[in-house]
């Protein structure tokens, strides 16, 4: 071989080993920034997950605050409207003696009665207001066989209407004022109300 | 003994060839590390992607709850009427029950 010959051959060889050499960096480079774009998106993709588990959180707290203060909102509507329902019935039930007087002498026998069937046969006493006296003791009177054993006080009762009754010995006492039957539908006859209010409701 | 020389001096210049190679091998592979990790750092350390998906959500959640309680004031003021048309069956209940009446 000459020496222009061998001359050529080494810088053959020596550009060939040298793009081997170039080549298989690039490769090694290529491999690791594409494993690096892998994990980077691996990396993000998590975090991503992670956040967006918080942010579903925060939003289902979010929503169910908005329901709760819905709830709120409607039971208040419906408290509002039943309350409003209650004071116009004890208004006008007030307002009875002189509105409808034979509606309310019937409400206030049936309240007398009502006692006098609670606190058995013995002899009681009726206690009402001192301008519904005068119509207590008539009603007793229209009760045949029973009025016997009633009397009617001269205690004046502090009350908007109705009764009370007692024993003679002030033992045990019956109270059917309105205003203690006002109390007892407010706690009885709630849901009834709201039913009735509601009715038609979809 | 000057074709020698030629063919040794040739053979410097393939080492050296074959040295500058490897230098800029072992270059772009440690340039490839640097941009790789700091690819991995910018996605463990990037906070615009949350920031945005944060503020998406947020409009998102806005939206829904906006809807419940629009919805909500609606059902409120159909209960409000519903209760309006039926009040005196109501407080014929009442009054009703209070005065002991169809007990």
């Amino acid at each position: 071989m000459s020496s222009e010959a061998l001359k050529q051959d080494i810088r053959e060889t020596a550009r060939q080993n040298a793009e081997k050499v170039l080549a298989k960096a690039n490769a090694e480079a290529a491999r690791i920034l594409a494993e690096a774009q892998t994990q980077a998106r691996a990396i993000t993709d998590g975090r991503v997950q992670d956040s967006q588990k918080l942010l579903d959180q925060v939003e289902r707290a979010e929503v169910a605050k908005a329901r709760i203060e819905c709830v709120r909102s409607l039971s208040a509507a419906e408290a509002r409207q039943v309350e409003a329902a209650f004071l116009e019935a004890e208004k006008r039930v007030c307002s009875l003696p002189s509105t409808e007087p034979d509606r309310y002498r019937r409400a206030l026998t049936r309240f007398i009665e009502e006692a006098r069937a609670e606190l058995g046969g013995s002899r009681l006493v009726v206690v009402a207001r001192d301008e519904e006296r005068e119509l207590v003791g008539s009603i007793l009177k229209g009760l045949g066989e029973v009025a016997a054993k009633l009397s009617v006080s001269q205690d004046s009762l502090d009350a908007r209407g109705g009764v009370i009754l007692h024993t003679e010995d002030r033992r045990v006492y019956y109270v059917n004022t309105l205003d203690s039957r006002f109390r007892r539908a407010r706690e009885e006859l709630r849901s009834k109300v709201v039913h009735a209010m509601l009715k038609g409701a979809r | 003994m000057s074709s020698i020389n030629e063919v040794m001096e040739e053979e410097k210049t393939a080492q050296r060839i074959l040295r500058e190679a490897e230098e800029k091998a072992d270059r772009v592979v440690r340039e490839a590390r640097a941009a790789a990790g700091e690819m991995l750092g910018k996605a463990q350390a990037d906070e615009a992607i949350l920031k945005e998906l944060g503020e998406r959500q947020k409009e998102k959640t806005e939206a829904e709850r906006a809807q419940i309680l629009g919805d909500c004031m609606v059902k409120v003021e159909e209960t409000e009427n519903l209760c309006r048309m039926n009040f005196e069956a109501a407080v014929s209940l009442i009054v009703q029950s209070v005065l002991g009446e169809g007990t």
